[in-house]
C-alpha cells in the first residue's frame, strides 16, 4: 500500500460516489412516478402512496395456489389487482395459535372501510377462518379481534401526501442543519464534503431498498435521519483529526494530512460501525416485519456511512480545496 | 487514593441500586416505579405502545367544504370529546383520544386487530338531541348555534352558555314551560348524544330566548357538556384518513424478541470491547450496563410510550453509546504508543476526544429533534428514545468511564498491555523510551 492509497485515488472515488448519488436519486424519483405500477413501484409503501396492507396467517403453511386465490379475492372486491401478494415468514408469532410461521402480505390500493371488511370476510370464507366483523356496532368490542390477522394498515391519499411532504421536509431540514453545523465548526468546503457523503449514504439506502424490495415507509425516513446523524458523526471525527493534524503538520500538503488523519481514525471507524451493526443486525434477525423496514436500511446506511466517511468526505474536501485554491491563484 | 476508593464504592452502590430498581421496582410516597419497569403492568412505569400490545390506531379528519367558516380548533376539540364518549359507550374504556396535527383526531383502541366496525361507529356524525322527560325531542344538532363554557363570578358557579337558532325558540319555550311545571325529578330536558344520555339539566323557568344557560357543578363538566353540544352542531362529517392495527399474536412476540435482540446485542458489544481494549473494555462494559439501566429508569419515570421503533431507538443507542468509548480508548492507545505515561495517556485520551464526542453527538441530537418535530406517531417514539439514549450515553460514556479509568491508574494498574496495546507495541514503546534516555515512567 503506498503512502497515499486513499487520497491519491480521489478523482475515481468521488466520481463513483457522484454516480451512486445520481443513480439513487433518479431511482427514487422514477420508482415514485411509477409507484402504481406493480412491477416497478412495489417499493413505495402505503405511508407515501396511500392504500391498505394486510399481514395475515392462514393458520397453516402457505402454498403458491393460496396466493393466486387471494389475488382473485382482492380483485373481485376492489376491481383492480392488488399491487402485492407475497408470502413471508415471521419468527415472532405465536405458533400455538397460528400453527405456522408463514404469513401473507397483501397490498392494495383501496382505503375504504367497507372494501377492507369485504376483503377480510372473503378471505375468511375461502380459507375457513373465523370472522365476525359484520358492521354491527353492538358487538364491535370483541368481534373485531381476528386472531389470524396480524396487522392491517390503511392510509388515505391525502394523509399519504401529507406524510410524504413532512418526510421530505424533515430530511431536508436535518441535512441543512448539519451542513450549517459543520460549516460553522470547520469550513464551508468541509460542510459541502460532509453533505456529499450523506447524499451517498442516502442513495445507497434507496438503491438497496429498491433492489431488495423493502418497502419505503415512515420507518425508512427514521432510518435515513438516524444515518444522517450517525454517518456525519464518523465524518466529524475524521475532520477533527484533519484539523488537529493541520496544526501539527504545517507545510505538508493537504492530501497527506487527510490521508494520515483517515488512517489514524480507521480503527475507530471500523469498530464503531461494528458495535452498532451487532445490535441492529440482532434486531433485524429477531424482530417483526415492520421493524425490518427500519433495521434493513439502517444496516445498509451504517456500512455506506463507513465507506463515505473514510473514502468520500475527506477526498471531496481535498478536491474542493484544490479547486478553490486554483481559482484564487488565477485571480 | 482514599477518596477514589470511596468514590468507586459509591458508584458501584448507585449502579447496583439502579439495576435493582429496574427489576424490583421502587415506591417512595407518590413516586412509583413498578417491578420490571412496569412493562408488564398497567399501573405506572413504561407504557406499552399499541404495536406491542396489539390494538388499532385510527386517525379521523373533518371533511370541510368551501363554506366552512367556523373555528376549526374549537370544533376539533368538540369532536375529541365526542370520541371519548363514544369509546366509553362502546366499552373501550382503555381507549385513548388525542389530537394530531392541525385537524387530526387519533383514536387508539387496545386489543382489536380489525377496526372496521369501530371506524364506522366512531366516524359517524354526532347525533345530538334534547329530550324532555316525556320523551319529546325538542332540539337537535341543527338548532344549536353555539355552546361554550362560562363562569358566573356573582355566585361563583360554572355553566354552559348555549345559543339556539331563532326558529327553534318557540319550540324550546313551549317545552321549557311544560317541564318547569312538572313534578320534581321529572322537570328535566336530557342532553342525548348518539342515543346515550349525557346530562339531565332541570328546568327552573320557561326560556323564551335564543340564549340560555345550563349550570354545572364543575368547570370540567361545563367544558365537557359545551363540547358535546357543539359537536351536535358541527357542519362537517369525519373521514378516517389513516388506520393502523396490530393483532395481539404479533404484539406479544414483538416485545419479547426485541428484548432478546437487545440482550444479545449488549453481550456482543461487551465481548468486542473487552477483546479490543482489555481493561478499558471492561470499564466500558460497566458503563454500558449503567447506561442501559439509566435509560430504562428514565423511560419508566417519564412514563414513555414504548413502541417497537422506540425499542429500536434504545437498541441503536447501545451501539452508539460505546462509540464515545471507542474514540477515547483508541486515543489512549495512540498516546501510550507515542510514549506518554499511562496516567498521561488516559488524561490526554479523554481531553482530546471530548470535543469530537460532543461534536458527533450533537448531529445525532439534531436528527432526533427534527424527527420529533416532523415525525408522526411511532416515529416520534423512536426520536424520543434515541434522544434520551444519546444524551445518557454521552454522560455515562464520558463521566463514568473517565472516573473509573482514572481510578484504575491511581490504584496502580499501569501496564500498557492492559490498556489494549499489543505486546509487540508495548515492547517497542519501552525500548523507544529507554533509547530516548528517559527512564520508564510507569
Amino acid at each position: 500500500m503506498n503512502d497515499l492509497a486513499i487520497t491519491s485515488k480521489r478523482r475515481p472515488i468521488v466520481t463513483v460516489a457522484i454516480v451512486i448519488i445520481v443513480v439513487g436519486i433518479v431511482g427514487m424519483i422514477v420508482s415514485y412516478i411509477f409507484k402504481d405500477n406493480p412491477d416497478i413501484g412495489l417499493r413505495w409503501g402505503i405511508d407515501f402512496t396511500g392504500g391498505t396492507v394486510f399481514n395475515f396467517s392462514l393458520k397453516r403453511d402457505v402454498s403458491p395456489e393460496d396466493l393466486v386465490k387471494i389475488k382473485t379475492i382482492v380483485k373481485n372486491v376492489t376491481g383492480e389487482s392488488p399491487s402485492l401478494v407475497q408470502k413471508s415468514t415471521v419468527s415472532a408469532v405465536d405458533t400455538d395459535v397460528l400453527n405456522s410461521t408463514d404469513i401473507i402480505i397483501v397490498k392494495c390500493n383501496t382505503d375504504k372501510n367497507e372494501e377492507r371488511r369485504a376483503i377480510l370476510a372473503s378471505i375468511a370464507e375461502e380459507f375457513s377462518l373465523p370472522f365476525d366483523n359484520d358492521g354491527n356496532s353492538e358487538d364491535a368490542v370483541d368481534a373485531s379481534t381476528i386472531d389470524w390477522l396480524l396487522s392491517s394498515d390503511s392510509v388515505g391519499p391525502a394523509a399519504a401526501s401529507d406524510l410524504l411532504k413532512s418526510a421530505i421536509l424533515a430530511t431536508s431540514v436535518a441535512a441543512l442543519l448539519m451542513l450549517v453545523y459543520i460549516s460553522f465548526r470547520f469550513d464551508l468546503y468541509s460542510g459541502v464534503a460532509a453533505v456529499v457523503a450523506l447524499l451517498h449514504d442516502f442513495s445507497m439506502m434507496i438503491i438497496f431498498n429498491l433492489i431488495f424490495g423493502v418497502q419505503i415507509n415512515l420507518p425508512f425516513i427514521a432510518a435515513v435521519l438516524t444515518i444522517l446523524g450517525y454517518s456525519i458523526n464518523a465524518t466529524i471525527i475524521i475532520f477533527d483529526r484533519i484539523r488537529e493534524n493541520s496544526k501539527l503538520m504545517t507545510g505538508e500538503p493537504f492530501d497527506r494530512i487527510v490521508e494520515k488523519s483517515i488512517r489514524q481514525t480507521m480503527r475507530r471507524s471500523v469498530f464503531t460501525s461494528l458495535t452498532t451493526l451487532f445490535t441492529i443486525v440482532m434486531l433485524f434477525i429477531l424482530s417483526v416485519p415492520s421493524i425490518r423496514e427500519f433495521s434493513f436500511p439502517i444496516i445498509v446506511g451504517i456500512v455506506a456511512g463507513f465507506f463515505s466517511s473514510v473514502f468520500i468526505s475527506g477526498n471531496v474536501w481535498i478536491l474542493l480545496k484544490e479547486k478553490f485554491a486554483k481559482t484564487v491563484a488565477e485571480e | 487514593m482514599k477518596k477514589r476508593i470511596i468514590g468507586c464504592t459509591v458508584l458501584a452502590v448507585i449502579m447496583a441500586f439502579f439495576i435493582y430498581v429496574c427489576f424490583a421496582g421502587l415506591t417512595v410516597g407518590s413516586f412509583n416505579i413498578p417491578p420490571k419497569l412496569g412493562l408488564y403492568t398497567e399501573d405506572g412505569g413504561i407504557r406499552r405502545g399499541l404495536d406491542l400490545d396489539g390494538g388499532a390506531s385510527i386517525t379521523f379528519e373533518p371533511v370541510l367544504d368551501d363554506e366552512y367558516d367556523g373555528d376549526i380548533n374549537a370544533d376539533v376539540s368538540s369532536v375529541v370529546e365526542v370520541m371519548r364518549k363514544r369509546l366509553t359507550n362502546l366499552g373501550y374504556t382503555e381507549g385513548n383520544v388525542f389530537r394530531t396535527g392541525e385537524m387530526g383526531i387519533t383514536v387508539e383502541i387496545p386489543g382489536i386487530s380489525s377496526p372496521e366496525d369501530a371506524i364506522d361507529v366512531l366516524g359517524q356524525t354526532a347525533e345530538l338531541a334534547f329530550v324532555t322527560s316525556d320523551n319529546e325531542v325538542v332540539l337537535t344538532g341543527k338548532d344549536i348555534v353555539s355552546a361554550s363554557a362560562g363562569y358566573d363570578s356573582h355566585d361563583s358557579s360554572f355553566m354552559v352558555i348555549m345559543k339556539i337558532s331563532p326558529e327553534a325558540v318557540e319550540r324550546f319555550s313551549e317545552a321549557t314551560l311544560r317541564m318547569s311545571k312538572m313534578p320534581i325529578n321529572q322537570n328535566y330536558i336530557a342532553i342525548v348524544l348518539d342515543e346515550t344520555e349525557i346530562a339531565r339539566p332541570y328546568v327552573k323557568n320557561q326560556i323564551n330566548d335564543t340564549e340560555c344557560v345550563i349550570t354545572t357543578t364543575s368547570q370540567e363538566e361545563a367544558v365537557e357538556y359545551a363540547a358535546v353540544i357543539s359537536a351536535g352542531a358541527l357542519p362537517f362529517s369525519l373521514e378516517a384518513i389513516e388506520q393502523r392495527s396490530i393483532g395481539p399474536t404479533l404484539g406479544d412476540g414483538a416485545l419479547e424478541s426485541s428484548l432478546i435482540a437487545a440482550l444479545i446485542g449488549i453481550i456482543a458489544v461487551i465481548i468486542l470491547m473487552v477483546t479490543l481494549y482489555r481493561l478499558p473494555g471492561v470499564v466500558s462494559a460497566v458503563a454500558l450496563v449503567f447506561y442501559v439501566s439509566i435509560v430504562c429508569l428514565v423511560c419508566a419515570v417519564f412514563r414513555i410510550n414504548l413502541s417497537l421503533p422506540g425499542i429500536a431507538g434504545v437498541i441503536l443507542s447501545i451501539g452508539m453509546a460505546v462509540d464515545a468509548n471507542v474514540i477515547i480508548f483508541e486515543r489512549i492507545k495512540e498516546e501510550l504508543f507515542a510514549g506518554k505515561s499511562t496516567a498521561g495517556a488516559v488524561n490526554a485520551g479523554f481531553d482530546k476526544a471530548l470535543l469530537a464526542i460532543i461534536d458527533s453527538n450533537i448531529t445525532t441530537v439534531i436528527a432526533a429533534i427534527v424527527l420529533m418535530i416532523f415525525g408522526k406517531g411511532t416515529i416520534q417514539g423512536f426520536a424520543v428514545t434515541l434522544l434520551i439514549g444519546v444524551i445518557c450515553s454521552m454522560l455515562t460514556a464520558v463521566f463514568v468511564t473517565k472516573y473509573l479509568l482514572r481510578s484504575l491508574v491511581v490504584f496502580g494498574v499501569k501496564n500498557p498491555v492492559l490498556y489494549g496495546l499489543s505486546r509487540k507495541k508495548a515492547e517497542l514503546r519501552r525500548l523507544a523510551s529507554i533509547r530516548n534516555g528517559g527512564t520508564e515512567n510507569e
